[in-house]
């Protein structure tokens, strides 16, 4: 891909990330355990990472985070979601370098993983209250099925996308 | 890796954290001493089991007020400026239950271990 059609499907894989994000704010939470939900964002993101390159999959990931907080209303959590997306992002990072990418479902768990695990470790930084992190085990399990269920969507488009000589 | 040593290793990771989450609030403590905490200080502690009617506390924070409601034997959130609402969904807090905790207003309502209380003595508070 040429530098301006990485920065074209950037720009659209970012306006679409964020319209999926802020769609899925407005679902009403199903339990009352802070931080459970699909993130379905992350398919944006990994597919960025495999499709378009590092650079600019972290870009897309930093503008969701900020303008996600502010068109949410919800600022206050951009903290929250910056710590869990750095810490996710490099785990993703590592996954791609060492798993092939009919195994990037597994890579977008761990992503998950740490991202709730960075969430976590900043609502713990900011409240001074450790026991907060009695909410690691239901979050790991959150993690792992919807990353999973991210990582299978973003694996399946870049499947059919590459068989169709779409992407290289 | 094999894709199924995979799934393997993530249905036990989720295993073990299920059995982490049903195990661990047998492991709180069970007093019925109550501390209310914001940006990790202590604003204030409730004995549950020595409150005779219902009363209301206040804090405010970045996201506006949350409305605390004490009465006997049990603490809730009773109403919350912030959009997402997480504390008051809580419900009281239960024996042995997980804290009650609003992020935006770095509000903390937690069940005090004999630490905490040993602590809260020497000092005076």
């Amino acid at each position: 891909m040429k530098k301006l059609n990485k920065l074209t499907t950037t720009a659209i894989l970012t306006a679409a990330a964020l319209v999926v994000f802020v769609i899925e704010a407005q679902i009403p939470a199903f339990t009352s355990i802070p931080g459970i939900k699909l993130g379905l964002s992350n398919v944006f993101t990994l597919f960025t990472l495999y499709a378009v390159g590092v650079p600019w999959a972290l870009a897309l990931l930093l503008i969701r985070v900020f303008l996600g907080g502010l068109l949410t209303g919800q600022a206050a959590a951009i903290l929250y979601s910056l710590a869990g997306g750095l810490l996710a992002f490099g785990a993703m990072l590592l996954g791609r370098k060492l798993l092939p990418e009919k195994q990037l479902w597994v890579v977008s768990v761990f992503g998950a993983i740490f991202h709730n695990i960075g969430q976590l470790a900043a609502a713990v930084a900011v409240t001074g209250t450790s026991e907060i992190l009695y909410y690691l085990p239901i979050l790991l399990i959150s993690g792992i099925l919807t990353g999973a269920f991210t990582g299978l969507c973003a694996q399946l488009v870049l499947r059919r996308l590459r068989a169709s000589r779409f992407l290289p | 890796m094999k894709t199924r040593t995979w799934i393997l290793i993530f249905v036990g990771l989720l295993a073990v954290c299920l059995a982490a989450w049903l195990l661990l609030p047998g492991l709180l403590s069970k007093g019925s001493a109550v501390g209310i905490y914001q940006d990790g200080k202590l604003l204030k502690t409730v004995d549950l089991s020595a409150v005779t009617g219902t009363t209301t506390f206040t804090v405010t924070g970045n996201a506006g007020e949350n409305v605390i409601e004490i009465s006997p034997g049990s603490i809730c959130v009773r109403s919350a400026g912030c959009p997402d609402q997480t504390c008051v969904k809580h419900g009281p807090l239960k024996t042995g239950g997980t804290p009650i905790i609003c992020l935006p207003n770095r509000l903390v309502i937690k069940w005090l271990d004999d630490t905490d209380t040993e602590y809260d003595a020497m000092t005076g508070t």
